[in-house]
């Protein structure tokens, strides 16, 4: 069921992958809802590259003030201020890189080789007292 | 006519639409298959880079490929640049992934360049569908085309078997560049196609065009420019493709149409022309067709929905719009009558041809009867009447058409001194056609030519053969026929020496305007030693003024007056007369029709010179010359 889920993001994403910011949107949203438990998530964005997924998607808002974001996206950990990373804001990393590197973050979104990849931290989710639907075990790690 | 063009050209350019729609379809099969040929190489060669992976991870790692787990980063980076050999233009990504204890991908070597797209030792792998697990179960390798949306062609998948487990999962990810240099190859196929396809399709535009242009210009040919109806060419062009079991002919003449041209000049008769014709038109639909024929008669070819009354009711009304209509031009008042003849059921004749000719036969006869009137054939009286022209030539090229010799005899001497040839058809089943019976039909036809020729024939061979006077029968319109005469004239100078034997008897069909051309031509053969006779005088159009101006030899009497001899006292004078005009002017004179015996002993006391009739004998095919 899991993996059919995947499979189906996957391939929503792809069939309608000339519109990136879609397959982006979609994923973020699938996710966030998750993870922060509401219908609509206010997230800050760090990346550049991920400030279409607005436009796109009705349940994701974007805030200015990493304080108040649900969610933080970021690329580069240096660029958000330490305050943000300290409150209850969850901060997801956008490339494999700092995702594995930052200890804040509690998963990643990214593409590589064509392929979107989503992976969640297993042990961040813990300390963050979060707990995930069973359709995104697979992500778990 | 032009529907069938269009039609013509439209089921044209469907079928080269089809034509090169199924070229372009079996092209893109073609190129398919095409496609598959080559991506069957590529997977070949693919396959061959795989098991070199394979066979270089046994050489590393000979007990076990799980050893790779238990390596420095150092020993993957040195593993990793083994398949970074491979990436390049036509491999996008060649990597290698293995599945964790919790049955999760995650990487093991990847050959990436870039750091972004490269995945690190014992990252976790997303793969995008269900051939992975496919791979890693079945132990063969697979592959799959690849949405373009990832930027990849086709992704190929080798498993690494040891011991009968798949330990790894080697993947090559073919950029889609290679797809795109495999689509340049058939490219140019493609556009000579379009190109070939463009100009056949512009061919036939301009053919189109152009005939769309022909027809146009045709179609402008067509119209007689005075009247705005069609012309002769119409008919030409045309004539053979109009249905007659449609339609009714007639054929319309304006009566006496010279004498307005000669008192009014042709100006005014052209505008008489133009209006007659839009009278005419007035008087018909649209569906009907008028066609300016000659000079002044117009053939009008009526559909006929209707039955034979409308028709007639029809060719009344259009009689009438005529002879009612308001030529009053320039303070000079013309009446204008025309006479019309009818052929109402064209479909029955074996060609136009023919069907008009009855019509036009129809038209005499209304003329004949006064003018200004209509006459419609009545086709079931004359079933028997009318054969194809088609026999009538066939019947003289069998030689069925026959001479049949009429004698004719001195009254004071009760002598026969001449014979008429009179010419009869044969049917092949005996029956017999007499000349008004089919003459009509051919009247102005090369199968008339033939006819005149051989009875002339026939006529010098009698002459030849038993030393008899003969004469002929000839239209006057005849000799207008140049090629006609032309052909009496060299027949009568080639029998030159026995001519004086011939006596050419004239028939009046119609009034003669021109009687000046005829009387030249008679006397041309005259000249030759033919005899020339006036038949039927006194009926029709035969009349004192051609006695004066033919100045014939002989007066053949009308039969239909010698056969009132018995019943009409008045009869008696009226052949008395003509005898005494003819004794006057030293023409002899002939009776015709004489059936009876006591007619014999009237007309000798009257002082006719010859005899002519059942009473002295009946046309025979065999000729007695006592």
């Amino acid at each position: 069921m899991k993996k059919i889920l995947f499979l189906l993001i996957c391939a929503t994403v792809l069939i309608n992958a000339s519109d990136i910011a879609l397959a982006k949107a979609k994923i973020v949203s699938f996710v966030a809802k998750e993870l922060v438990k509401k219908e609509y998530v206010s997230i800050y964005v760090e990346d550049i590259d991920y400030a279409d997924i607005f436009g796109v998607s009705r349940n994701l808002t974007r805030t200015n003030s990493c304080e108040n974001a649900d969610i933080i996206l970021i690329k580069n950990i240096e660029l958000i201020p330490k305050t943000c990373l300290l409150n209850e804001s969850l901060v997801i990393a956008t490339s494999y890189a700092s995702y594995k590197n930052t200890p804040y973050v509690v998963g990643a979104f990214f593409w590589q080789k064509g392929r979107p990849n989503i992976i969640l931290k297993e042990q961040k989710l813990k300390e963050l007292g979060i707990v995930l639907s069973e359709k995104l075990n697979p992500y778990i790690e | 006519m032009q529907y069938s063009v269009r039609n013509f050209y439209f089921i044209t350019l469907l079928i080269l639409s089809i034509g090169v729609l199924l070229l372009f379809v079996k092209y893109e099969d073609t190129i398919d298959d095409a496609m598959k040929s080559s991506e069957k190489l590529i997977i070949s060669r693919v396959e061959g880079f795989s098991k070199n992976i394979d066979e270089m991870l046994k050489k590393e790692f000979p007990e076990s490929a799980s050893d790779i787990f238990n390596c420095t980063l150092e020993q993957i980076e040195q593993l990793e640049r083994h398949l970074r050999l491979f990436v390049g233009e036509q491999y996008r990504y060649v990597y290698m992934v293995a599945k964790d204890e919790k049955q999760r991908w995650r990487y093991v070597l990847d050959g990436s360049k870039s750091i972004s797209e490269k995945g690190e030792f014992l990252q976790k792998f997303s793969p995008e569908s269900p051939m992975w697990d496919e791979v890693f179960k079945t132990q063969k390798p697979q592959y799959k085309i690849q949405d373009k949306s990832m930027g990849l062609w086709l992704t190929y998948l080798y498993p690494v078997v040891r011991d009968g487990k798949t330990e790894f999962v080697v993947a090559f990810d073919f950029a889609i560049k290679e797809q795109k240099e495999m689509g340049k190859i058939f490219s140019p196929l493609r556009d000579y196609l379009f190109v070939i396809s463009f100009l056949l399709v512009l061919i036939l535009i301009f053919s189109y065009l152009l005939a769309y242009l022909f027809y146009k210009q045709k179609q402008k040919s067509s119209i007689d420019p005075l009247t705005s109806v069609y012309n002769r060419n119409f008919l030409k062009d045309y004539g053979e493709k109009i249905d007659l079991n449609n339609f009714a002919i007639a054929v319309i003449d304006i009566d006496h149409f010279k004498r307005i041209n000669d008192t009014h000049g042709h100006a005014v008769g052209d505008i008489v022309l133009r209006k007659i014709a839009q009278s005419i038109k007035d008087s018909i639909r649209g569906e009907d067709i008028l066609i300016r024929h000659g000079g002044e008669e117009f053939l009008l070819f009526l559909k006929t929905s209707h039955s034979d009354q409308n028709i007639s009711q029809t060719a009344n009304r259009i009689k009438d719009s005529i002879s009612k209509k308001d030529m009053e031009l320039e303070n000079i008042n013309i009446k204008v009558t025309a006479s019309v003849g009818v052929n109402p059921s064209p479909w029955m004749n074996s060609s136009l041809g023919d069907a008009i000719v009855i019509a036009d036969k129809m038209l005499y006869l209304a003329k004949t009867n006064g003018r200004d009137r209509v006459e419609i054939f009545e086709h079931k009286q004359n079933r028997d009447v009318l054969k194809k022209t088609e026999d009538i030539a066939l019947a003289i090229e069998e030689e069925r058409l026959f001479a049949f010799f009429q004698p004719i005899s001195c009254v004071e001497t009760g002598e026969i001194v001449k014979y008429e040839a009179l010419a009869r058809i044969i049917t092949k089943e005996g029956k017999i056609f007499y000349p008004a019976q089919f003459l009509p039909l051919i009247r102005k036809t090369t199968t008339y030519r033939n006819l005149s020729k051989t009875m002339l024939k026939e006529a010098f061979w009698a002459i030849n053969t038993y030393g008899i006077s003969v004469s002929i029968n000839f239209d006057t319109g005849d000799f207008f026929d140049e090629t006609l005469f032309e052909m009496i004239y060299a027949m009568l100078e080639e029998n030159k020496k026995i001519a004086q034997k011939l006596t050419i008897e004239l028939l009046e069909d119609r009034e003669i305007l021109d009687i000046q051309a005829i009387v030249s031509r008679i006397n041309s053969l005259r000249e030759l030693g033919v005899s020339i006779a006036i038949d039927d005088f006194g009926s029709g159009y035969s009349t004192f003024h051609y006695i004066l101006s033919i100045k014939p030899d002989f007066l053949k009497i009308d039969g239909s007056i010698i056969k009132q001899l018995a019943k009409n006292p008045h009869a008696k004078e009226v052949i008395g007369a003509i005898v005494q005009i003819c004794k006057t002017l030293k023409i002899k004179n002939i009776a015709e029709c004489v059936e009876e015996e006591e007619c014999l002993e009237v007309l000798k006391n009257l002082g006719v010179d010859f005899v002519q009739g059942y009473a002295i004998g009946k046309p025979s095919f065999a000729l007695c010359v006592c």
